[in-house]
């Protein structure tokens, strides 16, 4: 559960237009995403029970990860499949109202995912690379929670 | 944990070293892009790698920004004065103190140029990516290091029972 918590707020960080920002700063929002994992396995851990470990932190990460990579791309998918472009026009006027200052490949950006065509292919890719790169900040994410919340020897 | 550090170090400067030769690989295919685009869409998961905000070698931008290449070099600068230096493996460091100092000025950064507060330059992008890197390296060096010494024992315990 505490993986699943921790998957989905990296995906809802990742697809939801404005708080994507926060992936701006090295993949902030990923790393917090492993963070969570671990701070909600903790919070769970009482005194009769064995002290969390390295290894435990670990396996949260890495599971947030994947699930959030999954998650992501699924959620992206099908709302663009629903939808049309609707994240990618809240995106614009999110980015018109909040004064942003972006530079200007940002617009060709969004102009190229707007014509990107979804496919079976492209899906398996997207969820491949992401699941790669979630997989390890989450981990990061979950081993700065280790150092931050291990038990005091 | 020597050895240990050493393959981080060899790692982080294989991840450095991609950053760097991504566009040296983009400017050798001229045209095709095969592999070069290959790297770009891996790093591209990690960055936003905007031009405007990138090193840039032979007319090709580095594989992520400026702020990410300065948290990556960070990262593996410190590493190599760990390694080189005892005082510092075995310094403990105050856990949450060092996430302050190193995460928010990055932050800070960050937030007040995407609100236009104030325009970041390549200075500060370099200095407080470098600083967040350092940090980082300072905070996971030992835990990382610990991973790879029982990845290498499970290998060896392996391998030995197979070899019974």
């Amino acid at each position: 559960m505490p993986s699943l918590y921790g998957g989905l707020l990296i995906a809802t960080v990742w697809a939801v237009p404005g708080l994507n920002f926060i992936n701006c700063v090295c993949c902030a929002g990923v790393l917090l995403g492993g963070f969570l994992a671990v701070l909600l396995y903790q919070k769970d851990i009482t005194p009769d029970m064995e002290p969390f470990s390295r290894d435990d932190c670990i396996q949260l990460g890495i599971f947030a990860g994947v699930i959030s990579a999954i998650l992501g791309v699924l959620i992206q998918y099908i709302v663009r499949m629903i939808f049309g472009d609707v994240m990618i026009d809240v995106m614009m006027k999110l980015v018109e109202r909040m004064n942003v200052d972006l530079p200007p490949e940002y617009y060709q950006l969004i102009e190229t995912a707007r014509q990107s065509e979804q496919s079976v292919i492209s899906f398996v890719v997207d969820v491949v690379v992401l699941g790669m790169m979630n997989t390890l900040f989450s981990f990061l994410g979950a081993l700065i929670a280790w150092n931050v919340f291990r038990p005091k020897q | 944990m020597k050895k240990e550090l050493n393959i981080l170090i060899a790692m982080t400067s294989v991840w450095c070293g991609l950053i760097v030769l991504t566009p040296v690989i983009a400017t050798m295919e001229h045209g095709d892009g095969t592999v070069s685009n290959i790297f770009y869409r891996l790093f591209g998961a990690v960055c936003h790698q905007f031009d405007s905000r990138s090193f840039h070698i032979l007319e090709h931008p580095f594989a992520v920004c400026i702020r990410c290449t300065a948290i990556y070099f960070g990262f593996f600068l410190t590493l190599v004065s760990v390694r080189s230096s005892t005082a510092l493996q075995t310094k403990t460091i105050k856990v949450t103190t060092l996430l302050v100092i190193t995460f928010m000025p990055i932050a800070i950064d960050g937030i007040c140029s995407l609100f236009a507060i104030y325009q970041s330059t390549t200075f500060l992008r370099m200095m407080t990516g470098s600083l967040f890197g350092t940090g980082i390296a300072l905070l996971l060096h030992n835990s990382l290091s610990e991973i790879i010494q029982s990845t290498f024992r499970i290998t060896q315990q392996h391998h030995e029972t197979e070899t019974r």
